[in-house]
């Protein structure tokens, strides 16, 4: 009877897991925050020179994106299910990676990247592996 | 017990896969050609860096997309929707807002039709597989 019990339950996600996820949910708040309500102060600080000034505008599409993307990651946390977590992860690893492509095609460039744009790329080497990681122990039959 | 999506749940989101993939590429691969004809006057110009990471951003998401659609279940496709209805209903605001404001290049206006179609589809969507996943 206990064996049919456990069978018959649905496994949650491991507990990196959710921590990837809730990172990346708290991580993309703070990012639409930044980009929806104080636009000024990330241009300067968070995509601060040589970088060219974004405009307001641009700066509150980009958060409402990082807005919609925490929902997406809030929302995938709460259903603790790995088809929800994993299409998550689907979205954010491959971004991350194209961000670091792009910081390093800049730095090569002759414009240049700011110091705090080494911060953003030393984080994206802690998540990339991270994620790499949990798709495998979430991949991998759970023994019981 | 994981049901096949409905047809119209598929269509949704393999548009959206394609429509993101779209975009997305033409940011990447030509800047000045979104600052002149997607976006343009009385929009400022957006740099091209932060198109190119606007476009990592929407390439990533029309790549989730694809994936759902791939899985073909509810769990995966509605967390997508998740991220582009909210996007989409925040997108229209933005431009509603600016729209009386500084006003909006004409081309916006083709967005937002296609918003106002995209947002209540999602609803329907979400509705009827919510319905099947009880």
């Amino acid at each position: 009877m206990t064996t049919a019990k456990m069978a018959m339950s649905v496994e949650g996600l491991l507990p990196l897991t959710k921590l990837v996820l809730a990172v990346s949910a708290i991580v993309q708040f703070i990012s639409a925050v930044a980009g929806l309500f104080l636009p000024g102060l990330s241009s300067s600080f968070l995509y601060p020179p040589p970088l060219e000034r974004v405009p307001v505008l641009g700066m509150q599409f980009f958060g409402a994106f990082y807005l919609a993307n925490g929902i997406g990651a809030a929302y995938a946390l709460m259903q603790n299910n790995w088809a929800a977590a994993r299409t998550i992860l689907s979205i954010s690893a491959p971004f991350v990676v194209l961000c670091v492509v792009l910081t390093i095609v800049t730095a090569l460039s002759p414009t240049g990247i700011p110091p705090i744009f080494g911060l953003y790329v030393v984080l994206s080497i802690i998540y990339i592996p991270l994620v790499a990681f949990v798709w495998k122990q979430e991949s991998s039959p759970r023994v019981k | 017990m994981n049901k096949s999506l409905l047809p119209l749940t598929r269509l949704v989101l393999a548009t959206t896969a394609v429509v993101l993939a779209i975009f997305g590429l033409s940011w990447l691969v030509s800047p000045a050609f979104t600052n002149s004809f997607l976006s343009g006057a009385p929009f400022e110009p957006i740099p091209t860096f932060w198109l190119r990471y606007d476009a990592a951003l929407y390439l990533a998401l029309a790549l989730g997309a694809a994936y759902a659609f791939r899985q073909n279940q509810w769990s995966a496709a509605r967390v997508v929707l998740a991220i582009t209805g909210p996007y989409i209903a925040a997108n229209v605001v933005i431009t509603l807002a600016s729209a009386l404001t500084t006003g909006v290049p004409l081309i916006f206006w083709a967005y937002f039709v296609l918003a106002i179609i995209y947002l209540p589809l999602v609803i329907i969507i979400w509705r009827q597989e919510s319905a099947r996943s009880v």
